[in-house]
C-alpha cells in the first residue's frame, strides 16, 4: 500500500541531518559581526545551533539540553521557563536566543535591560518554526545552512507526508500526561504533526492544545494505536491494559512509547515525524 | 432510632437515585438502556469508566462529610474543615513527598495518613485551649499551615521530573478520574474503618459538645476521645487525599447542612453528613466530567473547582454568622 521506494529513497537522502556542520562554520567564521558567544534558552534552539554548525559558539544551555551530546556538557544557565539572569549575565554572551511562547518575560527584560542582545523566535507550528530556523540563522551568521536545514526539513517532511497520503488513517490518541489522562489536540505541535503523520486524532477540539479526555470518550471513540509520551523514555507510565481494557489499541497491543525529547520543533523533526508516521501505519521501516 | 432510620434510609435511597442518574449521564449518550452504541463500548463505557469514578465520589463524599462533622464537634467549631484547617494540605504535603521519591501507591497513602494526623494534631495544640478553641487562631493557624504546605509541594515539584511534577499538581487539584478498582478499595477500607470509629464514638461526640468538664462527669475521657477521632478522621482524610487530592469545602458545609436539617445529635449526624457529602461529591463531579467534555472542549474539569465554587460562598456565610 504504502511507496517503500519513495520512502526508502527519502531515508536515504536525508539520513544526514544535522551532520552539515562542516558548511555551516565555514559559512560563521567569515561572518564579521556574527555572535561569537550564544546562550540557548531552549533545548530545540540547541539542537538548532548545533545542526546549523554554531555549536561550537554556544556558552550556556537548558538543564533539558540533552542533544547532541556535546550539548548536556555545556554550562546549564536556564529551566525549561526562566533562564537564571545571573548565569547569564556572567557569561557575558552577545546573543541570547529564546522562545516567544514560553520564554519568562521578566527574565527577558531583565537580560535586555542589562543591554544583552535578545532574539525570541517563535515555534508554535510546524512553519513557524522553518522560519524561526532561518531567522536563528541569519542571527548568528550561518544564514544558508539554516536555510538549508529548513529546506531539507520541509521536503522530506512533505515527502514523508505524502508516503502516507493514501494509506488508511487509524485513529490515534497521543497521550502526553497521565492520573488524569492529558491529550495532544490538534492545536498543539504533536497534534500537527500527528495529522502530518496521516493520524486521525480522537480529539478534535480546537479551544484548548492538551485537553483531559473523559475516559468514556476515550472509550467511545475507541483508538487503534495509543502513542504515549507520559514517561521521557521506556516504560509507560499509564496502566493501559488495567485502565482501558476495552480499547482496541490496547487489545491488539497497539500502544507505542515514544520519547518525548524527539518532538521537540528543532532538525530531528522530521525523524520524529517518520517515527510516529512509523507508530501509526503498523509495519513501517526502522529507522 | 425510628427518625434515625428514616432519615438515613432516604438519604441511601438518594444516594442510590444520585448514583443511578450519574450512570447514565456523560460526554457520551450511553444509557444502561441505550442501544446506540455497540454493545461492548456501552458497557465498557458504564461499568468501567463511569461506575469506577461514581464509587470512588461516593467513598470520598462520605469520608469529608463524616470527618468533617466529627471535626467539628471535636473542636466545637462550625468552621473545622479539613481543608481549611490545613489537614488535608498536610495530607498533600505528605503524599507530594512520597510521590516525588517515586514510591507506590500503599506508601503514598500511608504518608498521606500520618501527615494528616500530625498536621491535626499540631493545629490543635496552637489554636485550641483546654475548654475551648478560639476561632480566629484556628482559623489563622489553619490559613498559615496550608500556606507552609502548598509552598513546601511547590518547592517539590519544582525539582522532580516532570512526569512526576504532573502528579504532585494533580494532588492540589482535587480529582476523581482514573480511580483505579484496587485503589478506590484501598480507600474504601481505610474510610470504612474510620467511619466505624466516629459511629461508636458519636454519643461521647454529643458530651463533648458540651464542654470538656460535662463530658467528663458523664464518664468521657475526653483525651482518649480526641486521640480516637483524630486518628479516625486522619485515617479518613488521608486516604481520600491520596486517591482525589484536594477536594475544599465539602467537609465544611455537608455537616453544617445536615445539622440544619436534622439537628446535632451526632449518632444521626455523623452517618447523614457521610450520606449527603456522597450525593453532593457525587453530584459535583458528573457535573465536573459533563460540563466542558462536549465537542467544542473535550475536557473535564478538576471536581475541586466545582466544590470550591459552591463552597467558598458557604464558609463566608458561616464566617458572618459566627462572628
Amino acid at each position: 500500500m504504502f511507496n517503500w521506494t519513495i520512502l526508502f529513497a527519502i531515508l536515504l537522502i536525508f539520513s544526514n541531518f544535522g551532520k552539515s556542520r562542516l558548511t555551516g562554520a565555514a559559512e560563521a567564521t567569515t561572518g564579521e559581526a556574527s555572535p561569537q558567544r550564544i546562550v540557548s534558552l531552549k533545548p530545540n534552539i540547541t539542537e538548532i545551533l548545533f545542526a546549523i554548525g554554531a555549536g561550537d559558539r554556544i556558552v550556556g544551555v537548558t538543564t533539558w539540553c540533552n542533544f547532541p551530546p556535546e550539548a548536556a556538557a555545556l554550562p546549564k544557565v536556564a529551566d525549561y521557563i526562566a533562564p537564571n539572569v545571573e548565569k547569564v549575565l556572567a557569561l557575558q554572551p552577545d546573543l541570547v536566543i529564546g522562545a516567544q511562547e514560553n520564554s519568562w518575560r521578566q527574565s527577558i527584560d531583565r537580560l535586555k535591560s542589562a543591554g544583552i542582545s535578545v532574539l525570541l523566535t517563535s515555534f508554535d507550528s510546524i512553519d513557524t518554526s522553518f522560519d524561526s530556523i532561518r531567522t536563528i540563522g541569519e542571527a548568528v551568521g550561518a544564514p544558508t545552512a539554516a536555510a538549508a536545514l529548513a529546506l531539507r526539513l520541509k521536503l522530506a517532511m512533505d515527502a514523508l507526508t505524502r508516503t502516507w497520503q493514501h494509506a488508511p488513517t487509524p485513529r490515534a490518541l497521543v497521550v502526553v500526561g497521565h492520573w488524569p489522562l492529558v491529550a495532544a489536540g490538534p492545536q498543539s505541535f504533536i497534534g500537527a504533526l500527528v495529522a502530518q503523520a496521516g493520524g486521525a486524532n480522537i480529539v478534535t477540539t480546537r479551544e484548548t492544545a492538551y485537553p483531559r479526555p473523559a475516559m468514556e470518550m476515550v472509550l467511545a471513540k475507541d483508538p487503534e494505536v495509543i502513542i504515549d509520551l507520559t514517561s521521557g523514555m521506556g516504560e509507560s507510565a499509564v496502566q493501559w491494559e488495567s485502565t482501558f481494557p476495552a480499547v482496541k489499541a490496547v487489545q491488539t497491543g497497539r500502544i507505542v512509547t515514544l520519547p518525548t525529547d524527539l518532538f521537540r520543533p528543532g532538525p530531528r523533526l522530521a525523524h520524529a515525524l517518520q517515527t510516529l508516521g512509523c507508530a501509526l501505519h503498523r509495519g513501517c521501516l526502522t529507522p | 432510632m425510628r427518625r434515625w432510620c428514616i432519615i438515613n434510609g432516604c438519604l441511601l435511597l438518594g444516594v442510590a437515585l444520585a448514583a443511578l442518574v450519574a450512570l447514565n449521564l456523560g460526554p457520551e449518550p450511553v444509557t444502561v438502556w441505550s442501544t446506540t452504541t455497540t454493545q461492548a463500548t456501552a458497557s465498557a463505557i458504564l461499568w468501567s469508566a463511569r461506575l469506577p469514578r461514581i464509587l470512588l465520589a461516593l467513598v470520598v463524599g462520605v469520608a469529608l462529610g463524616s470527618a468533617g462533622s466529627a471535626y467539628q464537634a471535636l473542636l466545637r467549631n462550625p468552621l473545622a474543615d479539613p481543608y481549611i484547617l490545613g489537614v488535608s494540605g498536610g495530607a498533600a504535603l505528605g503524599s507530594a513527598v512520597v510521590v516525588a521519591l517515586g514510591f507506590p501507591f500503599i506508601v503514598v497513602a500511608g504518608a498521606a495518613f500520618a501527615a494528616s494526623l500530625a498536621s491535626m494534631v499540631s493545629i490543635y495544640r496552637f489554636a485550641a485551649r483546654p475548654g475551648r478553641t478560639y476561632t480566629h487562631a484556628l482559623l489563622l493557624t489553619g490559613v498559615v499551615f496550608n500556606a507552609f504546605a502548598f509552598a513546601s509541594i511547590m518547592g517539590i515539584h519544582t525539582v522532580v521530573p516532570m512526569q512526576r511534577a504532573h502528579e504532585i499538581l494533580f494532588l492540589l487539584m482535587g480529582n476523581l478520574a482514573l480511580g483505579e478498582p484496587m485503589t478506590t478499595a484501598g480507600a474504601a477500607i481505610a474510610v470504612g474503618l474510620g467511619w466505624i470509629v466516629l459511629m461508636v464514638r458519636s454519643r461521647a461526640m454529643n458530651a463533648l459538645v458540651l464542654g470538656e468538664e460535662t463530658a467528663a462527669s458523664l464518664g468521657v475521657n475526653c483525651r482518649r476521645l480526641q486521640w480516637e477521632v483524630f486518628a479516625a478522621g486522619s485515617l479518613m482524610i488521608g486516604a481520600t487525599v491520596a486517591v482525589s487530592g484536594l477536594i475544599g469545602f465539602v467537609g465544611l458545609f455537608i455537616p453544617h447542612a445536615t445539622r440544619l436539617l436534622w439537628g446535632s445529635d451526632h449518632r444521626l449526624v455523623i452517618p447523614a453528613a457521610g450520606l449527603l457529602g456522597a450525593m453532593f461529591l457525587l453530584l459535583a463531579d458528573t457535573l465536573a466530567r459533563t460540563v466542558l467534555t462536549g465537542a467544542t472542549y473535550q475536557t473535564e474539569l478538576p471536581v475541586g473547582v466545582i466544590t470550591a465554587l459552591v463552597g467558598a460562598p458557604c464558609f463566608v456565610w458561616l464566617l458572618r454568622k459566627q462572628l
